[in-house]
C-alpha cells in the first residue's frame, strides 16, 4: 500500500512514459487532422462548380455554343485550356457553362425528391398504422422500379426535356428519402421525450412540429447532400442517351455524348468533360459523408 | 503443465498497477498504483463507484484493458509468470482456460446467433479438447451445474430465447467451461432481478466451494458482502480501503467507504438523509391522508405479444395515492408496474378500470380531454437523457412546461430559477446541453422539469436505478426535501426494497401485472405475509447487521 503514496510522475518508468508521450502525441495530432485534405479539396470543387453555375464570365471570355469549324479538334493549349471539339468550340468554356445545367438538375431534381419524401415519411410516421401501411407499400412500388428505368418511363411518356428530366429524377429519388424520414420519425415518436412531452399537455401538432419533425429531419441534408452527387451522374446518364436538354446545349451529358464519335482523334472532348463531372460527384458525395460523420458524432 | 512450479503462487500478484487512457488532450488515469492479490480459491470483491476503475482494473488481468490503454505494473505476475507485455497467444491461453470471465451483459457477451452449446463448445474445443461425444455431455454437465433446468432444451437455444437469469447462467457456464482457476466476474449480477441475483451469486459461490477463485466486481456492497471474503474499496483509480469484508463493512476505516455504507438506502434509513456525513431527520412532508389524488379502480391492460399471444401486463389494479404521500410500487422486470405509471400518467388507455385525478375522471378520456389537466402529473423517467430533446438546452427543456401559459420572459426565468433553487442545479448550466451532464444532474433536471409543471403527483419510473449509489442518495433525499416542499404526491416505482422501503409510506408488491401484497411499507417489509414477497425479501443480500446500522461520524 505505500505505494499508493507515491505520485505517479516520480515513478522511475523511462520506456512507458515514453509510450505515453507518444500514444499522447498521436492523439493530438489526431486531433489537428479533424479536416482531412480531401474534405477541403471537395469543397474547394464545389465552390469552383458554383462560381461556374453562377458567373461562368469570371472563369472564360469564350461563347459556349459558337462553332468555329477551321479551330476544330484542336488539341488543349493556351488559347483554348481543354482543347476543341469537331465544331471548333472551346471545351473548357462548355465545361464551365455546363456546370449551371448540372448543378440545377441535380438541385431541383434532388429538392423534389427530398421535399416529396419528407412528405410521405413523415407522414407515414405518424400516422395510424393502416395509413403508414398504405404509404409504405406505394413507396415500395416506387421503390421496386430501378430508379433510371423509372426516369426513362417518365421521358418516355413526356417527352425529352429539361423540366421532365428533372421530374423523372426526383420522382425516381423519393423511395430513398422517404423510408429514411418514416425510420427517424418512427423511433422519434416512440421516443421518452416524445412521450413527456405528451405528459407535459402539448398538443398533438406542437408535439410533432416542436420534436417530432426537427429531430426525424436532423439526417436528410446529410442524405441530401449525398444524394445530389447521384442527380447530377443520372442526369448526365439520361442526357447521353439523348433524353435530356438538346445539343447544342453544353449540359455535361450531352457534351460527352456528342464527343463519342471523335474520342480517336480528340480525347479531350470527352475525357475532360466526363472528369468535370466525376469530380463534381465525388466531391458532393465526399462533403455529404463528412456531414454525415459530423452529424453522427454529435449524435448521443 | 508446468504445474509443480506454479502452484504455490499466488493467482494473481499484482503491485503498483498503473493504467492510462491516451484521449485526444490528456491522458486519463483509469488505475493508479493498485495493488492485487488473488491466492487459491480466494474470493476477494472490488467495490466503486462508476469511473473507479474497477472495470479496467479486472480487465487487464485478461490483457483486455482496452485500445491503446496503457498499462504498468512494478510486478504483475498471473499463476507465478510476469503476464505484462506477453503475447496475444499467451494471453489466449489464459483467457477462458485458465481465468473466466463473466460481464454484466449477458445478452451483449453471447453471440446472438450461436445456440448456447455452440457457445460453450468453442471454450471446451479450445481448452480442454476431447471428442465430441465428450465435449457434448461436458455441456450438459455444465448447464446442469450452473443449474439450468432443461439442460437438453436449453442447449439448443439461442440468447434471445432465454430470459435474463438464464442468459447469465449460459455466460457462467461458458466462463467455467475451461475450468478456470479463476473467475472474474464483473457486476454479473446488476441487470438482474432480486431473486435471480440471489440464484446467480449462490451458482458463483458453489464455484467459490469447489475451490475456484473468485474476482467480484460490484458497486453493491451487499452483493460483495455475501460471497467475498475480501474486499477492497476504490475511488478515482485508488483502492481506499482493503480488508476482510466483514471488518471493512462493519468498521470501516476510512471516511468514504463510511459514506458508501450510509448511503445505502434500507429499512434503517427511512426518515434520514442519505446523502450527508451527518444524517439529519429529513424534512416533515405535509401529507393528507383523507385527501385521495389520485385513485385507479381495477384497472387492466392487455398487449399483443407477438405470435398472436395477449400479453396481461397489468390486470386489476387498485390503488390510491392521498395528497402528500409517498406510494411505493415494487416488482421484478415484467411484473406490469411501468404499464401502471404510463396508465396513470394517462399515456397509454387502460383496457378496464378508471383512473381519477382529484375526483375528475382522467382516464380512459380522449387526449384532447385531458390536454389541460395534463401537468398536474409528471413523470420523471429513469433514464432522463432520453426524456430530453437532443436539440434542447437545459433552459428550454424547463421552459417548454411553461409553453401554455404564455408567460412574459422574465416571469419564466423566475419560474426557471426557483425550480433550480429547489433541485440544487446552478444556473450556470442552463445554456449547455444536458448531454454534457453527469447523471446526477440529468435527474435533477428532470426533476426540475416535472416540478416546473406544478403537479399535483410525480410519477417515478426507476428513477435511481442507473446512479451510483452516493449519487442516488443524492436524488432521494432531493426528492423527499421537494415532496416536503411542494406537497406533491409521489409515486415511486423500483425493483429495489431497499430505496423503497426507505422512502414509500404505502408499498404494493405486483408480480405478473396483479397487486400480491399491499399496506404501510414497515409492515410488508418487516411481517411480509404473500410468499412472493417473502421470497423477494429473502433474496435480497443484506450488509451485515452491524453495517447496514451503522451510522457515520458516531
Amino acid at each position: 500500500m505505500s505505494a499508493l503514496a507515491l505520485p505517479v510522475s516520480l515513478r522511475p518508468q523511462a520506456s512507458a512514459s515514453g509510450a505515453r508521450e507518444r500514444a499522447l502525441a498521436r492523439a493530438t495530432a489526431a486531433q489537428h487532422r479533424r479536416r482531412p485534405a480531401g474534405v477541403i479539396l471537395a469543397a474547394a470543387i464545389m465552390g469552383l462548380v458554383l462560381l461556374a453555375a453562377f458567373a461562368p464570365q469570371l472563369l472564360t471570355a469564350a461563347d459556349p455554343i459558337a462553332a468555329d469549324l477551321l479551330a476544330a479538334n484542336q488539341p488543349p493549349s493556351a488559347a483554348h485550356l481543354a482543347g476543341t471539339d469537331y465544331l471548333g468550340r472551346d471545351v473548357f468554356c462548355r465545361i464551365v457553362y455546363g456546370a449551371r445545367y448540372s448543378l440545377v438538375i441535380g438541385l431541383t431534381a434532388t429538392a423534389i425528391s427530398v421535399l416529396a419524401g419528407l412528405l410521405l415519411g413523415l407522414a407515414a410516421g405518424i400516422s395510424p398504422r393502416w395509413a403508414d401501411s398504405l404509404i409504405s407499400r406505394a413507396v415500395d412500388v416506387l421503390a421496386s422500379f430501378p430508379s433510371i428505368l423509372l426516369a426513362l418511363v417518365v421521358i418516355a411518356v413526356a417527352g425529352p426535356g429539361l423540366v421532365n428530366l428533372i421530374a423523372a429524377l426526383g420522382l425516381s429519388g423519393i423511395p430513398g428519402y422517404a423510408r429514411v424520414v418514416r425510420a427517424q420519425t418512427l423511433q422519434v415518436v416512440r421516443s421518452g421525450y416524445v412521450e413527456q412531452a405528451r405528459a407535459l399537455g402539448l398538443s398533438r401538432p406542437r408535439l410533432i412540429a416542436a420534436h417530432v419533425l426537427p429531430n426525424a429531419l436532423g439526417v436528410v441534408p446529410v442524405l441530401a447532400t449525398i444524394g445530389l452527387g447521384g442527380a447530377i451522374s443520372g442526369a448526365a446518364a439520361l442526357s447521353f442517351i439523348g433524353l435530356g436538354p438538346q445539343p447544342p446545349t453544353p449540359e455535361w451529358g450531352a457534351i460527352l455524348a456528342e464527343s463519342r464519335n471523335y474520342l480517336r482523334v480528340a480525347w479531350w472532348t470527352g475525357i475532360l468533360p466526363g472528369a468535370a463531372l466525376t469530380a463534381t460527384v465525388i466531391a458532393s458525395t465526399v462533403l455529404g459523408r463528412a456531414w454525415q460523420a459530423r452529424y453522427e458524432r454529435r449524435q448521443p | 503443465m508446468t504445474a509443480t512450479v506454479v502452484d504455490a503462487a499466488p493467482i494473481v500478484d499484482i503491485v503498483n498497477l498503473q493504467v492510462v487512457f491516451p484521449r485526444s488532450d490528456r491522458l486519463i488515469q483509469a488505475v493508479r498504483g493498485l495493488d492485487l492479490r488473488i491466492g487459491r480459491g480466494e474470493a476477494v470483491g472490488i467495490v466503486g463507484e462508476s469511473g473507479s476503475g474497477k472495470s479496467v482494473t479486472v480487465r487487464s488481468l485478461l490483457g483486455l484493458a482496452g485500445t491503446g490503454a496503457i498499462v504498468e505494473a512494478d510486478r504483475f505476475d498471473l499463476f507465478g509468470r510476469p503476464a505484462l507485455g506477453q503475447s496475444e497467444r499467451a494471453w489466449r491461453r489464459l483467457r477462458g482456460g485458465r481465468i473466466g470471465l463473466v460481464l454484466q451483459d449477458a445478452l451483449v457477451s453471447l453471440d446472438p446467433l450461436r445456440t448456447v452449446r455452440a457457445e460453450i463448445d468453442e471454450v471446451l474445443r479450445r481448452h480442454r479438447p476431447g471428442s465430441a461425444a465428450q465435449r457434448a455431455a461436458r455441456v450438459k454437465q455444465l448447464l446442469d451445474d450452473v443449474g439450468m433446468d432443461e439442460p437438453a432444451l436449453r442447449s439448443r437455444q439461442r440468447p434471445h430465447q432465454l430470459s435474463g437469469g438464464l442468459r447469465q447462467r449460459a455466460l457462467i457456464a461458458s466462463a467455467v467451461a475451461g475450468d478456470p482457476d479463476l473467475i472474474v466476474a464483473d457486476e454479473p449480477t446488476t441487470a438482474l432481478d432480486v431473486t435471480v441475483q440471489a440464484q446467480v451469486l449462490a451458482l458463483l459461490a458453489a464455484r467459490r466451494a469447489a475451490d475456484t477463485a473468485l474476482l467480484l466486481v460490484s458497486h453493491d456492497l451487499a452483493v460483495v458482502a455475501k460471497v467475498c471474503d475480501r474486499v477492497i474499496v476504490m475511488k478515482d483509480g485508488v483502492a481506499v480501503e482493503e480488508g476482510p469484508t466483514d471488518q471493512v463493512l462493519a468498521a470501516p476505516a476510512v471516511a468514504y467507504t463510511r459514506q458508501l455504507l450510509a448511503s445505502v438506502p434500507s429499512a434503517a434509513s427511512r426518515g434520514r438523509t442519505l446523502s450527508l456525513t451527518q444524517p439529519q431527520p429529513l424534512p416533515a412532508r405535509r401529507r393528507q391522508a383523507d385527501r385521495t389524488v389520485l385513485r385507479a379502480e381495477r384497472l387492466s391492460r392487455d398487449f399483443n405479444a407477438p405470435g398472436g399471444a395477449v400479453c396481461h401486463a397489468v390486470r386489476s389494479v387498485s390503488l390510491t395515492v392521498a395528497a402528500g404521500e409517498t406510494l411505493g410500487l415494487v416488482g421484478e422486470s415484467g411484473s406490469g408496474k411501468s404499464t401502471v405509471a404510463k396508465l396513470l400518467a394517462g399515456l397509454l388507455e387502460p383496457g378496464q378500470g378508471q383512473v381519477w385525478l382529484d375526483g375528475q375522471l382522467w382516464a380512459p378520456l380522449s387526449d384532447r380531454g385531458r390536454l389541460a389537466r395534463r401537468r398536474q402529473i409528471q413523470l420523471i423517467a429513469q433514464d432522463p437523457l432520453s426524456s430530453f430533446d437532443p436539440r434542447y438546452s437545459a433552459e428550454q427543456i424547463l421552459a417548454e412546461p411553461l409553453r401554455r401559459d404564455r408567460l412574459g420572459r422574465s416571469e419564466i426565468a423566475r419560474q426557471i430559477n426557483r425550480v433550480l433553487d429547489l433541485v440544487h442545479l446552478s444556473q450556470a448550466l442552463l445554456n449547455s446541453s444536458p448531454r454534457t451532464f453527469s447523471g446526477g444532474e440529468r435527474q435533477r433536471l428532470a426533476i426540475a422539469r416535472a416540478l416546473i409543471a406544478q403537479p399535483a403527483v410525480l410519477i417515478a419510473d426507476e428513477p435511481v436505478s442507473a446512479l451510483d449509489v452516493s449519487v442516488q442518495a443524492q436524488i432521494l433525499d432531493l426528492l423527499a426535501q421537494v415532496q416536503a416542499e411542494t406537497a406533491a404526491s409521489l409515486v415511486f416505482i423500483s425493483h429495489d426494497l431497499g430505496v423503497v422501503h426507505h422512502l414509500a409510506d404505502r408499498v404494493l408488491v405486483m408480480k405478473d401485472g396483479l397487486v400480491v401484497e399491499s399496506g404501510p411499507a414497515d409492515d410488508v417489509f418487516r411481517c411480509p405475509s404473500h410468499p412472493y414477497t417473502q421470497e423477494l425479501l429473502a433474496a435480497l443480500p443484506q450488509l451485515p447487521a452491524s453495517a447496514a446500522a451503522c451510522q457515520p461520524a458516531l
